[in-house]
């Protein structure tokens, strides 16, 4: 007991942890403030958007106005006035530097400081290093660069910012845009497609697997700005993807809004493996500031074998809210879900996944370890859904809970809906604390109490961190400790 | 309100009209609790979709309103039991016909001192007084529309008082018959167990319909259990297939107190019990168990609210069921651990076997913790019989209709395993062999190839 | 003709190879010990040889009396003689072991045109098994394997086996997980089965266990086949030089 409590006592701002929480001092591109029918004009405008697109924002922006905000998650927030935020920022330069050289030494030295390699590595043959990561680096509504996009295209692959692949891909986004998540899908996904700003793009062709990791870097920067990024992933028959979003954002007083959409489409044979790290700034310990992370994630396994892969740890936001899923139309396609939540001080975290079974023989897994400590409250709400046609079918779902202090919550709440008689859908959930006699044996082997906890918390999480591309397991353990500081490790 | 919203609170007149009619009218926290009920009901409406507790059963079938409160009980005899064990278990008998208590029908016996059984409208009218710090306490009508219905009727049912350490060593066997009026009959039962510091007792219910018409039987039970109380509780709704038999029952549990429940359902077009546990004191022992059998287009809702209030209770849910034909089944648990309920001990267990490609299974488990020294679990599993288990069974030669038989029964029996008397555990096991016999029998060979 | 003869038998489990050409014959009286290293196919015949799901037979045959197993059901497989003491005993929750072994054994005198037992006689017969596998009324009181030790498990597969009378009957790894007091109570169970009218097929990866139920045939399986068949010297010269030498033959 006495150990908790001591850990619990250490539990000190995780604001002043928080490593990402500068301000970048640059001339920004602003529109002016509030959201109507010119504002999603002006941002198709800067955006160099054909019509359909144009019509596409108007008619969701259309759509938005009829819809009400939803109230039926657990964590509440204040209402958001929609018309006292920036919809689009933008760094001052307007064109989108053609090369590295070109960008703003500011940005660069921004992304140096958060650790993100924009500077393609030189690889040469036979020296074993790191593999490269390509990056697409979105600061506030725009992405500033791309990484290795050359070297990608020589296999076909396509890897550009949202905005380019609309200008330069159009038969292909206006053929997947919204086909996953339709314009009408809820709120803020409603929201994201009228005013989206930027995001990534990634088409990988028939039978390429792609040679590296690709990655998207969100930065929030500018005051007062909601970041509506939109994610569009396409792996054609055969191939393969690894993909890994993280996001950061300066420390501030005022919630900021984050609404992004991510659309993941696998055919036949495909497979895509999408991880997350999520680390925007929390807020402070008594909840002020911190980011509003309200985002709809969405795959469709459409062919037949097809894979999708969702590995998410979240860490930052004064509020999380999302449930990446997956529609499993081919047959023997398989989704899985890999969660890490950390919620402390007055952080809040409702998420989960949604794996719906269409298809003959399609599997599922889902694997949530929750970990919350301080004042903060998480639930896991996942829906499982078996279809009649569902032949087959197979889910197997666990969520362990850990509770560090007595100040915090739990909550645990899975759908499951089966039709089919020879669906097999399992699922199981545990919560409980850091068992005194763990904590003992470690100190007993001579660990003090924060590299005890850090340790048990590490292993409570493992089969989830595994999960993750090589080169971000140790970013993410780190993060862990980082997110629990103080408070355990 | 939203609009349409006075369709969805058909039997409100009713309620209002028969208010100034029913028993206790005049007493003035009975009109207080009627009103209450009749308010509450009137905001919610009859539950929708979107009320998270309501979200997988439809009560459309009740919203036309067609169904007419109950009058004087028909003159019928008490029908043949489903189980013919139980009918002849030692008890105390109380036959209610539509909510009204038939002494003449009723078998009561000699109670030994310290025991009360009697029809809450006859003590309504005698003693209200003695009604009053129990009737309307542990039901929270702002959460249970049908309740607040119920409530809404207020007029008749069992009640049950077994003073201080009083052990009563035969059960007290309720059975509740819905019997036809002239049209489509609404019944509206509220029963109330009132159990004193160390007092022990079982209470089984047996609910069947006299005919095959159509009856609306929204049940409410009121049970408080003082310190070291012993309660066992096992109901068996085997009510008419064109019957609606909603059951809400709430327990408050007092330090050291003991639930037992178990519920059996296999009758009814829609038939739901909700049990909601409020564990108020430290080292309750709660238990709610239950199986449910239903084909054709049944549904049938087990659904539970296990609010762990005070440190060293342990709870422990298991339901099972079996779903044939287009029949749906719902499971919707919830162990709610508050602020500094220390060492809570919770256990929660859902698994559902599909027989049928037209069945459905609707599961919703759900945790929601805040105290962190805590043990607490739950699982959820649906869907066929396990090919391991089976396979073993084929390998020692057993044919394959009975290996699925075998397993079949196997899987409702270890839940029937839990209930403590024993007659009534044999009479329920003889209940799932018959209804399998009658309903998967014949094609569980062609479900197995 | 031989009781059992396996040809030529290719099998694959999810797609994979596991059985690449297994050949082997039992005759009756004869007791068979298969050897082999783990992953090297074990377990895999003893599922094929009765007929378990998902292991499919891609080439070969099976004939039992001279008929060809493969158009049958494990059940019919079962009720014809072959049995199958698992490596892993499945617990059957709610389900007794003696309604269980009843049951099984009903059916396959049945089958046998035999009068079925009544369950009073049943319960003379199943204690009279019982006793020489020092198996309580309580264990044929209580589940299906449900809560037993390792010992307990194969206890009560060696008692099935009793009941059943089977002509051919298959041990996987029936050693694992025994101490040595239960090893022998069930070797001697499988020694007193022993008979001119019966085969056995011996599966494990030890020689400990042969020390206990003496084979007359020794064969090594590596890589999906038999790559070795000897006496039951062949298994101390395993016990000694290890698998390495036949996986490199098999390779």
């Amino acid at each position: 007991m006495a150990a908790t409590t001591e850990a619990v006592d250490q539990v000190r701002s995780i604001g002043e942890q928080y490593k990402y929480g500068f301000v970048t001092d640059i001339d920004v591109d602003l529109a002016p403030k509030g959201l109507n029918e010119d504002i999603v004009r002006l941002i198709s405008k800067k955006k160099e958007e054909p019509e359909w697109m144009l019509e596409w924002r108007l008619k969701a922006y259309r759509h938005w106005l009829t819809m009400e905000e939803p109230t039926w998650q657990k964590p509440q927030y204040p209402d958001i006035d929609y018309q006292d935020s920036y919809y689009y920022a933008a760094p001052t330069t307007t064109e989108k530097p053609k090369s590295l050289d070109e960008v703003d030494p500011k940005l660069l030295e921004t992304y140096e400081k958060l650790g993100i390699p924009l500077r393609e590595q030189e690889v040469l043959a036979g020296v074993e290093g790191a593999p490269a990561v390509a990056v697409d680096a979105v600061f506030d509504s725009v992405s500033v660069a791309t990484t290795y996009k050359a070297k990608l295209e020589e296999q076909g692959i396509i890897f550009c910012s949202i905005s380019e692949a609309v200008r330069d891909h159009p038969e292909l986004v206006q053929k997947y845009l919204g086909s996953v998540v339709p314009y009408s899908d809820n709120f803020f996904a409603t929201l994201n497609c009228a005013v989206f700003t930027d995001g990534s793009f990634v088409y990988i062709p028939k039978g390429v697997r792609c040679p590296m990791e690709l990655s998207t870097y969100f930065r929030i920067n500018a005051e007062n700005t909601g970041q509506f990024e939109r994610t569009l992933i396409i792996a054609d028959e055969g191939s393969y993807v690894s993909y890994l979003e993280g996001c950061t954002a300066p420390q501030r007083d005022e919630h900021q809004l984050h609404a992004a959409v991510v659309e993941l489409v696998a055919l036949d044979d495909a497979e895509i493996k999408y991880s997350t790290v999520q680390n925007w700034y929390p807020g402070d310990e008594d909840g002020k500031g911190g980011i509003y992370n309200f985002v709809t994630k969405r795959a469709a396994c459409r062919g037949h074998n097809s894979k999708v892969s969702w590995t998410q740890v979240e860490t930052g936001s004064a509020i999380t809210w999302k449930y990446p899923s997956c529609i499993l139309q081919g047959d023997n396609s398989v989704g899985e879900f890999y969660s890490v939540a950390i919620t402390n001080n007055a952080q809040l975290a409702d998420t989960g996944t949604k794996m719906i079974h269409i298809g003959k023989n399609t599997r599922s897994r889902i694997i949530s370890k929750g970990i919350s400590a301080g004042k903060a409250d998480q639930t896991y709400r996942g829906l499982v859904r078996v279809q009649r046609g569902a032949k087959g079918a197979r889910n197997y779902t666990q969520c362990d809970s850990l509770l560090i202090g007595d100040k915090c919550g739990a909550h645990t709440i899975p759908y499951i809906e089966s039709q089919n008689p020879s669906a097999q859908v399992e699922h199981e959930a545990t919560t409980s604390r850091i068992g005194e006699d763990q904590l003992f044996y470690c100190r007993q082997r001579g660990m003090d109490e924060e590299e005890a906890v850090a340790l048990i918390v590490n292993g409570f999480c493992k089969e989830v961190l595994q999960t993750l591309p090589m080169e971000f397991v140790v970013e993410a353990q780190k993060l862990l400790g980082i997110s629990l500081e103080g408070s355990v490790g | 309100m939203p609009d349409g919203s006075e369709h969805m609170q058909p039997y409100l007149d009713q309620a209002s009209e028969a208010s100034s009619s029913l028993p206790g009218a005049g007493v003035g926290w009975i009109d207080a609790l009627r009103r209450r009920g009749t308010d509450l009901y009137g905001m919610h409406g009859l539950p929708q979709r979107r009320h998270e507790y309501w979200r997988y059963t439809n009560l459309n079938a009740l919203a036309g309103g067609s169904f007419r409160l109950a009058g004087d009980p028909p003159a019928i005899k008490l029908p043949a039991l489903p189980h013919q064990t139980l009918a002849d278990v030692l008890s105390y008998r109380v036959v209610l016909v539509n909510g009204r208590l038939r002494q003449d029908l009723s078998d009561l016996g000699t109670l030994p001192n310290g025991v009360e059984v009697g029809s809450l409208q006859a003590l309504m009218a005698a003693a209200p007084e003695r009604l009053e710090p129990y009737l309307g306490q542990v039901a929270k009508l702002d959460d249970m529309p049908m309740a607040a219905l119920n409530t809404a009727f207020l007029s008749d049912g069992m009640a049950i008082f077994v003073d201080a350490d009083v052990s009563l060593e035969k059960p007290v066997h309720l059975i509740s018959v819905s019997a036809r009026d002239d049209g489509d009959a609404m019944v509206q039962p509220r029963h109330l167990v009132v159990m004193g510091r160390g007092a022990s007792s079982t209470l089984l219910e047996t609910h069947i319909s006299a005919d095959g018409g159509a009856c609306f039987n929204n049940v409410v039970s009121e049970l408080h259990l003082a310190e070291g109380a012993k309660l066992n509780h096992s109901v068996f709704q085997h009510e008419a297939p064109t019957s609606v038999h909603l059951s809400g029952t709430a327990v408050a549990l007092a330090a050291g107190s003991t639930y037992d429940s178990f519920v059996l359902q296999s009758g009814a077009e829609i038939g739901r019990s909700e049990i909601r546990a409020y564990l108020n004191g430290p080292g309750v022992d709660c238990r709610l168990d239950g199986i449910y059998l239903a084909t054709g287009k049944q549904v049938v809702d087990n659904t539970t609210y296990v609010e762990h209030a005070a440190p060293e209770c342990r709870s422990r849910q298991v339901y099972k069921g079996v779903l044939d034909g287009e029949a749906r089944g719902v499971f919707q648990g919830k162990v709610h651990v508050v602020r500094d309920a220390q060492q809570t001990d919770g256990h929660q267990l859902s698994r559902a076997l599909l027989l049928s490609p037209r069945a459905e299974i609707d599961a919703r488990p759900e945790l929601e913790i805040y105290a962190d020294d805590v043990k607490c679990s739950h699982g959820a599993t649906a869907g066929d019989l396990d090919e391991d288990s089976l396979f073993y069974l084929l390998s020692r030669g057993i044919h394959p209709h009975t290996a699925r038989r075998m397993l079949i029964e196997a899987f409702l029996s270890e839940a029937i395993g839990e209930i403590p008397v024993q007659q009534v555990a044999d009479d329920y096991l003889n209940h799932v062999q018959q209804w399998l016999s009658d309903h998967v029998e014949e094609r569980s060979d062609g479900a197995s190839q | 003709m031989a009781l059992l003869e396996i040809r030529n038998l290719h099998a694959t489990v999810d797609g994979k190879q596991i059985l690449n050409g297994l050949d082997l014959k039992i005759d009756t009286g004869e007791v068979h010990a298969i050897m082999g290293p783990n992953g090297s196919g074990k377990s895999t015949l003893s599922y094929v040889l009765t007929g378990r799901d998902g292991y499919e037979l891609t080439d070969g045959d099976i004939l039992f009396d001279g008929v060809s197993l493969l158009e049958m059901e494990p059940d019919e497989r079962a009720r014809e003689g072959v049995f199958l003491a698992f490596q892993y005993p499945v617990e059957i929750p709610g389900v007794t072991n003696m309604t269980f072994l009843r049951t099984a054994v009903n059916a396959v005198r049945e089958h046998r045109g035999e009068m079925p037992f009544d369950p009073m006689d049943f319960v003379k017969y199943a204690r009279e098994k019982a006793t020489d596998l020092n198996v309580s009324d309580d264990m044929l009181r209580r589940p299906v394997n449900t809560g037993f030790s390792g010992g307990e498990k194969k206890r009560m597969e060696i008692l099935q086996m009793a009941a059943l009378e089977p002509r051919v009957a298959i041990l996987d790894e029936t050693d694992s997980g025994l101490d040595i007091d239960a090893l022998k109570v069930v070797a001697d169970g499988v020694n007193a089965m022993r008979s001119d009218e019966r085969g056995m097929l011996v599966i494990t990866h030890y020689q400990r266990l042969l020390d206990y139920i003496v084979p007359d045939h020794v064969h090594v399986l590596a890589n999906g086949r038999i790559v070795k068949s000897g006496d039951k010297a062949l298994a101390l010269e395993l016990e000694k030089k290890g698998y390495a030498e036949f996986l490199e033959q098999a390779a």
